[in-house]
């Protein structure tokens, strides 16, 4: 959490909710929402900025900037309209916005797609992504089994890469690491994790 | 190769999942983008700019906001506490009529509408924009839309209860949906055992003809009326809400408030285009007739985007806008506040925050000759808006001006907090400063 950067946004009546009330960010960022919706949104646009960027500047990469800063903006302003069935106990914030982020960026993705297909040949949809609800949760549950058998370094740069869509540049300043580094590893941890899950017979159609 | 596919299978997480794959991961944020997507996020919702406090000025500013407010309505801090600070429309139209405590204000607002006979639910391929969704669907990983499993919806009958609507940029809309298994809609909200369906009530459009015959469409929210103690009620933890399953079913209903803004992006054939320009409006002075649709999402799979859209139920209704309207008072018109002697000010000088240089400074100036006059008062029922014309010093340079006043709006300037009875609202309750037009002479 950048706490300098929150204390800029409040520093004059922070103190009304005392951060001690809260067991985490999360719940107090909910709390805010509900309570104070100004500045819950404003608490959560700081900490989830990054999130959300990574996943919609990804999705959206073929379009233009502007457009993937109105599809984050898109996601703030639908997570804020539900505040009032926020809930940490069901699960943290961070889980729930990348959820959503990933599905308004599709969305987004579509939307542009449609306005400009008088100009770009739109594919038609990957056939083999159309399995049965169970193929798929067993296949995503052998997946997460497996990613988190690399180690957590490993584990980190994989979900950073493929699940949040960061390029190698921002992982590597992320992790501290130097960019030729994280592609290196990210080369390796792809090859390892491919090796375990053909291990695991996981059905990769 | 693996790379390719590995970023499909991983948008196709469920939230659960993603809940596991993130735990350890952290993500900065970038400040700059930061502040850029809250602008635009702020906007959209109608807030003011943020403020960015220029310290120096605070003194100031008390002291012209205290004499603004204070002498704007006189017995003012018993009647903001009780009404602006602890009010809130969502949790207020959330609440079911016969449990929530009446503000007489607010319930003056409230019309009981007239609706159509008719109706009609639309599910799976006969919305309108279903192959785009089941393309959505296809493309994120999702299992093919069975329409036999949710043909249950088609029976649901829709009605309206109440209308909000404040002659200005709030309109609400509570009703509820009369089905036989309303537990899927509350399942999204609460651990309901009984339903293997997770439904949620998601996008809501409301259409009307406007005085020029032009079919307007404003674009909100629905949600499910979750305040009613009696469906469901807080958990010891006071934070889960456990459904009262019995009371849902012998009720029959999924209680819902729609909720528009008038600030809207809408395209000229009425769809939400968020590249239009924002444009504020208010609904005609008279009686208004309006179609309003509910769109239903599957929320195993999406319960906001509208990949998750599986039916809509649309149905008319129609009530009286001219009953409601902004109550503009003229108490302060024509006060004026004069400012003296010098102060620090902060100041921005050139380009914007999000530019990659900008020279903020802070300078020693004199404030004779600076005033505010306050032009118009608006009271609505859930705000209290200041309009002021702000007189800068004669001898102050255009460049000094420009810096002065706003170059990305709310970085610099005067702001305002409010004051009644010698105590800040701010330090009462949460209190929101509304900035909705500033001007300069």
């Amino acid at each position: 959490m950048d706490r300098q950067f929150t204390d800029n946004l409040y520093p004059v009546r922070q103190t009304m909710y005392n951060e001690s009330m809260f067991e985490n960010h999360d719940q107090q960022i909910c709390h805010m929402l509900k309570h104070s919706p100004e500045k819950g949104l404003d608490m959560l646009i700081a900490q989830y900025t990054g999130y959300v960027w990574a996943i919609v500047s990804r999705k959206l990469e073929s379009y233009s900037r502007q457009d993937a800063e109105e599809c984050a903006s898109d996601v703030f302003y639908a997570v804020f309209q539900k505040r009032h069935t926020l809930s940490e106990s069901r699960g943290s914030l961070k889980a729930f916005i990348c959820t959503v982020t990933k599905n308004k960026a599709i969305d987004y993705a579509r939307q542009l797609c449609r306005r400009q297909e008088r100009y770009i040949h739109t594919p038609p949809p990957d056939r083999a992504c159309e399995q049965d609800d169970l193929v798929a949760k067993e296949r995503n549950h052998q997946l997460l089994k497996t990613v988190k058998k690399l180690s957590p370094a490993d584990a980190a740069i994989i979900i950073r890469r493929f699940y949040l869509g960061m390029p190698i540049r921002q992982i590597a300043k992320e992790m501290h690491m130097k960019a030729n580094t994280v592609s290196q590893r990210c080369v390796r941890a792809t090859a390892r994790l491919a090796q375990l899950l053909d291990k695991e017979d996981f059905r990769n159609d | 190769m693996i790379e390719n596919r590995l970023e499909k299978w991983m948008d196709s997480f469920s939230r659960e999942q993603a809940e596991d794959l993130l735990q350890d991961i952290e993500v900065n944020t970038d400040r700059r983008l930061a502040r850029k997507i809250g602008k635009m996020t702020r906007k959209r919702l109608g807030f003011a700019a943020q403020k960015h406090r220029p310290r120096w000025l605070i003194p100031i500013a008390a002291c012209a906001c205290a004499a603004i407010i204070c002498t704007a309505v006189p017995p003012v801090r018993a009647a903001i506490l009780d009404l602006f600070s602890r009010f809130n429309a969502q949790v207020y139209m959330g609440t079911p009529q016969a449990q929530r405590t009446a503000i007489p204000g607010v319930e003056a607002l409230i019309q009981q509408p007239e609706q159509s006979k008719t109706h009609e639910v639309l599910l799976g391929e006969a919305l309108p924009d279903w192959n785009e969704i089941s393309e959505a669907r296809a493309a994120s990983g999702y299992s093919t839309f069975d329409a036999s499993q949710f043909k249950w919806l088609l029976d649901i009958k829709p009605g309206a209860s109440e209308v909000l609507y404040d002659g200005g940029n709030t309109l609400m809309v509570t009703g509820a949906l009369q089905t036989e298994n309303p537990l899927p809609f509350y399942a999204p909200y609460m651990d309901i055992p009984e339903t293997d369906q997770r439904l949620s009530l998601n996008g809501a459009t409301f259409t009307y003809k406007d005085d020029s015959g032009n079919t307007q469409t404003l674009h909100g929210v629905c949600n499910l009326q979750i305040f009613d103690e009696e469906a469901s009620s807080l958990a010891s933890n006071g934070e889960e809400r456990v459904a009262n399953t019995g009371y849902i079913l012998s009720k029959g209903e999924v209680p819902f408030v729609a909720e528009f803004s008038l600030l809207t992006q809408t395209a000229a054939d009425g769809t939400l285009d968020t590249s239009s320009p924002w444009t504020e409006t208010t609904l005609p002075e008279r009686v208004v007739d309006a179609s309003l649709t509910l769109d239903i999402n599957d929320s195993q799979v999406d319960d906001m985007g509208s990949i998750g859209k599986i039916a809509q139920v649309s149905f008319d209704i129609s009530f009286d806008a001219s009953e409601s309207s902004t109550t503009a008072t003229d108490v302060m018109v024509g006060q004026s506040i004069s400012l003296t002697g010098s102060s620090i000010v902060t100041l921005n000088y050139s380009g914007s925050y999000f530019q990659d240089t900008f020279t903020c400074a802070n300078e020693e100036l004199s404030l004779d000759g600076m005033a505010l006059d306050v032009t118009q008062v608006d009271q609505a029922f859930d705000s209290l808006t200041v309009y002021y014309t702000l007189h800068l010093p004669p001898d102050w340079s255009d460049e000094t001006a420009d810096a002065f006043l706003l170059n990305e709006s709310g970085h610099a300037g005067l702001f305002f907090l409010p004051v009644a009875d010698g105590a800040e609202l701010d330090s009462c309750s949460p209190w929101m400063v509304s900035r909705n037009r500033r001007e300069s002479e």
